[in-house]
């Protein structure tokens, strides 16, 4: 019995030790910026002092159920301010985002180090 | 021999150049980083930082190799007289690739790697006879010893 306890408790040290040099999960954080349509347009402000590359840009209309459109590959400078045409995003069958509508979601989505920075905004 | 020394040189030694090569070469998100970010700051632990690209074994699978031999011969020490041979040896390569395969099914963090598998065994089975054969050198020389007038 005192044997076994000892070789689990020898056992179990060993994994705490291998569990400290494990990778900690990426942490999640929210990408400081003001999200605004105007016409035809997404406008993003930054307000962080984070440079945005490789980001995924979303937006929905509700009216149209299950269907995103999206820019890939998006980059902005830290605290600048960038345009973007409705029409720049595609949704998984190549089409744009329909003329005289207005997006009711934003979210974008982009990693830096080991952190997802993250933008929702409902409009 | 005292098996406190075996047990320094066997199993504390090489958890020490583990962690070393964790510190210095390894990825800055571990939690050990983070705690002795923590205890010692950011300055220290940057300026013992390796420069010089070192080769992948060394980066990736050494520590992983040397914590798998400091088991083994953490358990061979203390339990080599109380279990059989045998199974000591299948304990030790069973605890040796358990944690990786618990990366493998997700039950802890990490990436499952096969040359991180195969590491870890061929270093539990360098133990395993290393310990082996010293514990037996250490017999024969206390039996020799023993006999002399």
């Amino acid at each position: 019995m005192r044997q076994t306890l000892l070789l689990f408790t020898t056992l179990a040290i060993f994994f705490v030790l291998a569990t400290a040099t494990s990778q900690l999960e990426p942490a999640n954080e929210e990408y400081e910026c003001t999200v605004l349509h105007q016409g035809n347009d997404i406008i993003i402000i930054s307000e962080s002092n984070q440079n945005i590359a490789s980001a995924s840009l979303a937006i929905v209309q509700d009216s149209l159920p299950g269907v995103a459109y999206f820019v890939n590959a998006y980059s902005l400078a830290a605290q600048a301010t960038d345009t973007i045409p409705f029409e720049d995003f595609k949704s998984n069958a190549n089409q744009t985002f329909p003329a005289g509508e207005k997006p009711t979601s934003f979210l974008m989505e982009f990693i830096s180090g080991d952190t997802i920075f993250s933008k929702q905004q409902i409009f | 021999m005292n098996k406190l020394i075996i047990l320094f040189w066997f199993s504390m030694v090489p958890l020490l150049i583990g962690l070393v090569i964790y510190l210095t070469i390894g990825s800055t998100e571990t939690i050990i980083y983070k705690l002795l970010e923590d205890l010692l700051g950011n300055t220290f632990l940057t300026h013992i930082r390796f420069k010089v690209q070192l080769p992948s074994f060394i980066r990736f699978h050494l520590a992983d190799g040397l914590w798998a031999f400091a088991m083994t011969s953490t358990l061979c020490l203390l339990f080599l007289n109380k279990i059989h041979r045998r199974s000591l040896l299948i304990i030790s390569i069973f605890a040796a690739g358990a944690f990786e395969l618990a990366q493998y099914f997700g039950i802890t963090k990490g990436t499952f790697d096969l040359i991180d598998l195969a590491t870890m065994l061929v270093f539990s089975l360098l133990a395993y006879f290393t310990i082996i054969y010293i514990l037996t050198q250490i017999s024969c020389d206390k039996h020799y010893y023993s006999l002399q007038p």
